[in-house]
């Protein structure tokens, strides 16, 4: 019912619309971790280049990258962005089927990703102390699994949330910030694909 | 309208009569309050610095020729441990401590951000800071011969950095969305400021320094060293970019934020031109960003032209900074208390250091050289990854740093105690930690310009003595800094606002703060609240 006695002059200002902390946090957390990736892929090429430089070959001969997994890979994780944020849309208009429905189908891209990453090492049958290509390769892949694997857990923790009530449309800062993350680790894996994968 | 009516009691604070207090060690332990981990953070920083200083000092003396350590490794890690100590266990930390007490305060915030995690931090830190420590004094750490001390060295520096990652990244995350309405990005305190630009320039380094790590470690533990990354003599060259120009600068950039609080605060004055002020701070962070200068990767990396260009250019933002403080110091014309020195010694130190980086990079002084030859040893042979000058400048940083640290401490101290802290030991410190920072720096500089191999036994020896006086200089600094906030806490109760001329939040609350720290607070309009309550007084 409508209140009379109400007077719009006295009611107090909206609050500042701030960024929500966890979504901050969790770009920040993002930010070291591509730092992370950086660094490792810098230090990759770096080595790469110092290699050619001199006239030598930087790929093993006794190594085989193929690209197909790689590429299987990397549209497993684009779909799965798709997925992410079809969740996070979800999440905004308290369409709760839709959300469960799309943060299951993203784990499950997660899950076959760590499945294909290790069918696409078992391939290559590298030795991790072979040579400073296979070292860089292994701890780049791995350590991006790490990531992957981080994200899913952090997916399964807002899953959670989401099933406990706490991921409404008012507040779904718990689904956006899952989806940021994601996002970076996919940005991470488009660079591995890249430097890599293609380059070599 | 006046900017509080705050000053929150501790039977006024809205948190406190929900909040079921635990007490004693439990209560400290399981603590989440931003005032305990902040006061817990700055007392294990202390305690650190005391033994990297002495680790320094102790270093410079065994390289003395005719001094004997037990070998030529046992240097080489006991070395590198007083340097890794000096970034991670002390200057790091320090910051970290009195960002995570005062900045919650500054932004009007009613905790940090995360207080769970910023706890968890903490005590991972502390916790593998002392995993780290044993493992090198047990015979691990670089260069070591029991491989698995190695490793377990490794493990504990991935899981310091990780720590104060985490520490960082609640400490910027209070300053981006916990601030009080009306406060602006622009309208934050410098210190708060600064400590979002470190933060950022931290992460970005940090993130690299733990990719090096890894590769370091996987190559050490699963490919026993097959490749360069996890061979003994490689592995701290290739850490050794965290301590050398441009990245070290980095490790200064709260300084800044805290000698530009006090100006204004002794000055009571606004801040002229505050945005020109502000900028430097954030130019000096980003030309510090040195992630990519790494040497062990980079061949002849004084002449690659982006390093020339960050080398040179560290410098100027300091110049803005500085103007800044000239230009409210005219305004204000401040009494010169001890922490007003200290933050502008620590200033005209990091000038100092500034002019060190542009010299290194002058091809005709030949100032870098091979980083492991023998005729550098005399001073340096214990630091094989840098070279004589960069030893020096990095000395002159964290030195520059540390008493920056120190005025935020004599600065913020009754904030942090609860007491009037006396300014006489500070006061002290100036002399103390200026001379120290010179004595630790300049012998190296010595070196440097004399080409190494000119340098005779008798003069390395003299240098040698000269470095360990000011490590034993900068010792003193910080017991004095100890001495004065321990011997507050029997002195009188701090008022609000002891300097009598705070500007910004922190100084609208009680000395120590209650739970909650603030009252109801209005609405801010300006980067100084305070100053308008007054003028509208």
């Amino acid at each position: 019912m409508y209140d009379e006695t109400l007077n719009l002059a006295e009611v107090p200002a909206a609050p500042v619309a701030r960024p929500r902390v966890l979504i901050v946090a969790t770009a920040f957390a993002a930010v070291a971790a591509l730092m992370y990736f950086a660094g490792l892929i810098g230090i990759y090429l770096t080595q790469r280049a110092a290699e050619i430089a001199q006239g030598r070959v930087w790929l093993p001969e006794s190594v085989d990258i193929p690209l197909t997994q790689a590429n299987m890979l990397f549209g497993t994780l684009l779909l799965s962005v798709i997925l992410i944020h079809w969740a996070s849309q979800a999440a905004r208009n308290d369409d709760r089927p839709h959300l469960y429905l799309a943060l299951g189908l993203t784990l499950l891209m997660g899950f076959a990703f760590i499945n294909q990453s290790f069918y696409l090492l078992s391939l290559t049958e590298m030795d991790l102390a072979a040579g400073r290509f296979e070292l860089l390769v292994y701890t780049i892949a791995i350590s991006h699994m790490i990531m992957l694997m981080a994200a899913m857990l952090y997916l399964v923790v807002v899953a959670f949330r989401a099933l406990g009530g706490q991921e409404t449309s008012v507040h779904h800062d718990g689904v956006k910030s899952a989806a940021l993350l994601w996002d970076a680790m996919v940005l991470v894996y488009g660079l591995i694909w890249i430097s890599i994968y293609v380059m070599k | 309208m006046a900017m509080t009516e705050t000053s929150a009691p501790a039977e006024t604070a809205p948190d406190a009569a929900d909040t079921h207090e635990v007490g004693g060690l439990a209560g400290m332990l399981g603590s989440g309050d931003h005032k305990v981990l902040g006061r817990i953070w700055i007392t294990c920083a202390l305690v650190f610095g005391l033994m990297g200083f002495t680790l320094v000092g102790i270093t410079a003396l065994g390289q003395v020729p005719d001094a004997s350590f037990p070998s030529a490794n046992a240097a080489f890690r006991i070395s590198t441990l007083g340097r890794v100590s000096m970034l991670l266990l002390f200057i790091l930390p320090l910051f970290i401590g009195l960002a995570t007490y005062v900045v919650p305060l500054q932004v009007g915030a009613r905790t940090i951000a995360f207080p769970r995690a910023a706890g968890a931090a903490l005590w991972t830190w502390l916790l593998a800071s002392a995993v780290m420590l044993g493992s090198f004094l047990a015979g691990g750490g670089f260069r070591a011969e029991d491989q698995r001390l190695v490793d377990l060295s490794l493990v504990a520096f991935g899981a310091v950095v990780a720590s104060l990652l985490l520490a960082t990244i609640c400490i910027m995350t209070t300053v981006v969305a916990l601030r009080t309405q009306g406060m602006s990005l622009d309208r934050v305190p410098f210190f708060s400021w600064s400590m979002l630009v470190a933060g950022a320039v931290w992460l970005m380094q940090l993130g690299v320094a733990m990719a090096n790590l890894a590769l370091i470690y996987v190559d050490h533990h699963f490919a026993g060293a097959a490749t360069p990354f996890g061979r003994a003599e490689a592995q701290f060259p290739q850490l050794s970019w965290v301590i050398s120009q441009p990245a070290v600068f980095a490790l200064a950039i709260p300084a800044l934020g805290i000698t530009s609080d006090i100006v204004v605060g002794l000055g009571r004055s606004r801040q002229p031109q505050r945005g020109v002020l502000l900028a430097g701070i954030g130019l000096f962070g980003a030309v510090s960003f040195g992630a990519w200068a790494q040497p062990g990767f980079i061949r002849d990396l004084p002449e690659n032209a982006f390093f020339v260009g960050a080398s040179v250019a560290v410098g100027l933002p300091l110049f803005l900074v500085l103007g800044g403080w000239i230009a409210a110091l005219v305004r204000g014309k401040p009494k010169v208390a001890g922490p007003l020195a200290l933050g502008l010694v620590s200033g005209l130190l990091l000038m100092g250091a500034a002019l060190a980086s542009a010299l290194y990079v002058m091809k005709p002084l030949d100032l870098y050289g091979e980083p492991t030859t023998a005729a550098v040893g005399a001073l340096t042979g214990a630091v094989w990854g840098q070279d004589a000058w960069q030893v020096g400048l990095a000395g002159l940083v964290v030195v520059a740093a540390a008493l920056g640290a120190f005025a935020g401490l004599a600065w913020w101290g009754p904030k942090i105690t609860g007491h009037v802290v006396g300014d006489g030991p500070a006061k002290l410190v100036v002399l103390t930690g200026g001379l120290g920072a010179l004595l630790i720096a300049v012998p190296y500089f010595v070196i440097g310009f004399s080409n190494s191999s000119e340098v005779s036994g008798s003069t390395l020896k003299t240098l040698s003595y000269a470095t360990d006086a000011g490590a034993v200089l900068v010792l003193v600094s910080i017991l004095l800094i100890g001495f004065a906030l321990l011997k507050s806490l029997s002195g009188p109760a701090a008022a609000n606002d002891p300097w009598g001329g705070g500007q910004t939040l922190e100084w609208a609350t009680a000395s120590p703060p209650a739970q909650g720290n603030f009252g109801e607070l209005a609405l801010v309009e300006s980067a100084e609240p305070l100053l308008d309550g007054a003028e509208e007084v």
